[in-house]
Order: structure tokens, then C-alpha cells, then sequence
């Protein structure tokens, strides 16, 4: 193995944390929001509601 | 160095429409979840508990289950390989030294490569975010199917794809393509280094730790029928193109999943006949990625040659292990100082060296 080696696999690497780090951004970012825009919304003044 | 305006603004176009593309299953399902006022987060059952129930609704014993998990796989590889061997479909190409590249890249990858990478891939998760194990265990079965077809089939498409397009990452999967033949024997011919890196394997294992493993077994599943139908010997796919009558169903085949005569295309020696061309058909378990991003070529015939018009055989170690170890190949793209991308050579040269 020599430096032109080493640097391929390096720049491989790095286009493979690119390839997985892109399609789990947008799936878990998507089923996040579902669940953060889809979840009952909780009424804002809920603890004052239940000192009274 | 200034890039291409052309293709900034093809990789944007493209960027786009992939990003859309993984976000479009969980967009349907938070419309059917607002449709039919669903909440699985909050009072749904668990995906395994959904899975579990599937199982037992089906009555499928725990045997046949750890049959299907452990060696259906392996059953299927050597239950084809055995009908083309007996047909004669590999001809005079399967050597000693393709049979050892087929081979031992069949046990390694599949009981080795892929373990240790989602093993290690599992490992940085339960490091990085302990408190994530699970968290997704609430999305429906069905609908994490829909969602890991998508993420794993997609990643693996492009993974695939810039290893065609970039010169300097052909020689991972040249492996891949260096075979003559076509067969179950070499589907799953890879270099190590290329199957350590299988995008789509990090990510699946990845939203296995968040809670989609029972969904991720189907998809999988699914992954390698498809895979061992595409490089079959058997060209099951011909009397749906030859009878007109069979012609809607070839279509709608040929446009949603990848068929022999598409992936035989992508593993032609030549691309110069019209019928081989493996500049496109990237596709692993959908085509419809090939058609959505213009890389689609569908003849429905099948090439006369496979593999790289220059391979010489290069000596399986090298192979499997490049860059690590090199082949003794003079001017072979796994030599040393060889060349990053060699130009196709006149398909003669390598016939005549099959004839001797």
C-alpha cells in the first residue's frame, strides 16, 4: 500500500459517511417532525389549571 | 479548478429529488396517520409486537423462522447455482480462480463484512446515543417496510452508482464486474472493501437500533431474491417479452424492479451494441431509480459478453483484498502503479484467450 492508496481510501471514506449521513438526516428528521406536528398539542397553561 | 455549471446543476436537480424520494414514505404515512387518526407513538402497539403478531396470525413455526433468518440464503445461492451449473450456463469461464473469487467473497462478506460492519455500526450508535435504542419502535410494520425499501435500496443505488461514475472508486467494485459469466455463483462477488462500505448496510443498521429491525428482516429478504433473480444464469424473463399477451406484465415488472435483462445489460462487456450498458441500470431491488434519475436502458435482450473487456484474470487475493494487496497482472488496474480507469480493449483479444 502506498500514499495514493491510503488517500483513495480516505476519500472513500468520506463519500461514504456522506452517503449515510444524508438519508438518515432525512428519515429521522421527517418521522421526527411527523411525530413533533401530529402529537396532541398539551394546553399551555396545564400547571397553573391544576395549582387552582 | 472551477466545476461544470452543467453539472452543478445536475448533482442539485438530483441532490433534490433524492432528498424528496427518502422522505416520501414517511410523508404518506403522517397522511394516513391524519387520515385515520392514528397516534402510534402515544397508543399503538410496537413494531416487533406487530411483527410477532404477523408470525403467529401466519402460523409460521419458530423453526422455519430460524431457518429463513440462518441459511435460506445460502439454500437459494446453491439451489439456482446447481441448475445453471447443470444447464452448463457458467461455460468454460468458471475457473479455479473465479471459483475462489466467488467463492470466498460469498462466505467472507456475507458471514464476516456485513456482521462486523453492522456490528460496529450498532456499536458507535449505543455510543453516540444510548437513549435512542427503540425510539422509532412505534412506526407500523408495513410502514417501516415502506420506509427501509426506500433507505436502503436508494443508498444502495447510489453507493453503486458513484462507484461507476467516479474513476477513482471503480477499482472497490471492479471485483463485481470482472466475472464473464453471469449466475446465483457470483451475485454476491465483492471486493472487501467495497462490502465493508455498503452504505446501505450503515444506515439499515443504524434504524435497526432505533427500533426497525423486524422490518429491516423483510427488506432484506426481499433485497436478495430480487439480487438472485437479476444475475441469474436463467433467463426466466423471456417468455414475458416474447408473448405480447405477457407484455403488460413485463412492463410493469421491467419499471419497478430490476429484471435479468436489465441487470445483464449493466454487466455487459461493451456498451458499444446497443444492448450491454454498464455506464447506467444501477438499480439493486427497484428500477425505478434508474428511471427517475435518466440512467434507465431497457432492450429487453441480453448481451453476448460479460465483465471488463481488459480482465486478465487477476489473482483472487487481489481481487478480494485491493488495495491492501495487488495483482501480478502487468498494467491491470489492480497492479501496482496501474492504471485508475483502463480503456475498454477490442472484445476479440479476450475471447481468443478463452479459446486456447
Amino acid at each position: 500500500m502506498d500514499r495514493d492508496d491510503v488517500n483513495v481510501l480516505l476519500k472513500k471514506a468520506g463519500v461514504n459517511i456522506l452517503i449515510i449521513l444524508f438519508p438518515l438526516v432525512m428519515i429521522v428528521g421527517s418521522l421526527w417532525l411527523t411525530r413533533h406536528f401530529l402529537s396532541p398539542r398539551q394546553p399551555a397553561n396545564i400547571t397553573e389549571g391544576a395549582k387552582r | 479548478m472551477k466545476a461544470d455549471p452543467d453539472v452543478l446543476r445536475k448533482v442539485r436537480r438530483d441532490l433534490s429529488i433524492t432528498a424528496v424520494m427518502y422522505v416520501l414514505p414517511v410523508f404518506a404515512m403522517a397522511m394516513w396517520f391524519l387520515y385515520s387518526g392514528q397516534r402510534p407513538w402515544i397508543d399503538g402497539p410496537t413494531q416487533m409486537q406487530s411483527a410477532l403478531n404477523l408470525l403467529s396470525s401466519l402460523h409460521i413455526s419458530g423453526s422455519v423462522i430460524s431457518f429463513l433468518a440462518n441459511h435460506w440464503l445460502t439454500t437459494l445461492i446453491i439451489v439456482v447455482g446447481i441448475i445453471e451449473t447443470i444447464f452448463g450456463l457458467y461455460g468454460n469461464y468458471w475457473d479455479h480462480n473465479e471459483k475462489a473469487v466467488d467463492v470466498l467473497s460469498y462466505v467472507l462478506v456475507q458471514s464476516v463484512i456485513i456482521p462486523v460492519a453492522s456490528l460496529l455500526a450498532l456499536k458507535l450508535c449505543i455510543l453516540a446515543a444510548p437513549h435512542l435504542a427503540g425510539s422509532l419502535g412505534w412506526i407500523p410494520f408495513w410502514w417501516g417496510v415502506a420506509i427501509l425499501c426506500v433507505g436502503d435500496d436508494l443508498t444502495q443505488y447510489w453507493y453503486h452508482r458513484l462507484h461507476h461514475q467516479l474513476p477513482w472508486l471503480w477499482r472497490f467494485h471492479r471485483t463485481h464486474h470482472s466475472s464473464s459469466y453471469m449466475g446465483a455463483n457470483m451475485a454476491y462477488r465483492q471486493g472487501m472493501v467495497y462490502a465493508f462500505g455498503f452504505a446501505n448496510v450503515w444506515v439499515v443498521a443504524v434504524l435497526t437500533f432505533l427500533g426497525l429491525g423486524p422490518a429491516a428482516i423483510v427488506t432484506s429478504a426481499a433485497k436478495a431474491i430480487v439480487v438472485i433473480a437479476s444475475h441469474t444464469a436463467i433467463r426466466w424473463d423471456l417468455p414475458l417479452y416474447r408473448h405480447r399477451i405477457l407484455h403488460p406484465i413485463a412492463w410493469l415488472l421491467e419499471h419497478t424492479f430490476i429484471m435479468p435483462a436489465v441487470h445483464h445489460a449493466h454487466h455487459a462487456a461493451t456498451t458499444d451494441d446497443g444492448i450491454g450498458y454498464y455506464k447506467g441500470n444501477f438499480g439493486n431491488l427497484f428500477f425505478f431509480w434508474d428511471l427517475t434519475f435518466g440512467t434507465a436502458h431497457i432492450t429487453r435482450q441480453y448481451p453476448a459478453h460479460y465483465g471488463v473487456s481488459h480482465y486478465e484474470n487477476d489473482p483472487w487475493h487481489s481481487q478480494l483484498l485491493w488495495p491492501f494487496v495487488k495483482s501480478n497482472v502487468p498494467g491491470s488496474e489492480l497492479s501496482q502503479g496501474g492504471p485508475v480507469l483502463r480503456d475498454d480493449v477490442p472484445l476479440e483479444h479476450r475471447m481468443a484467450r478463452y479459446r486456447r
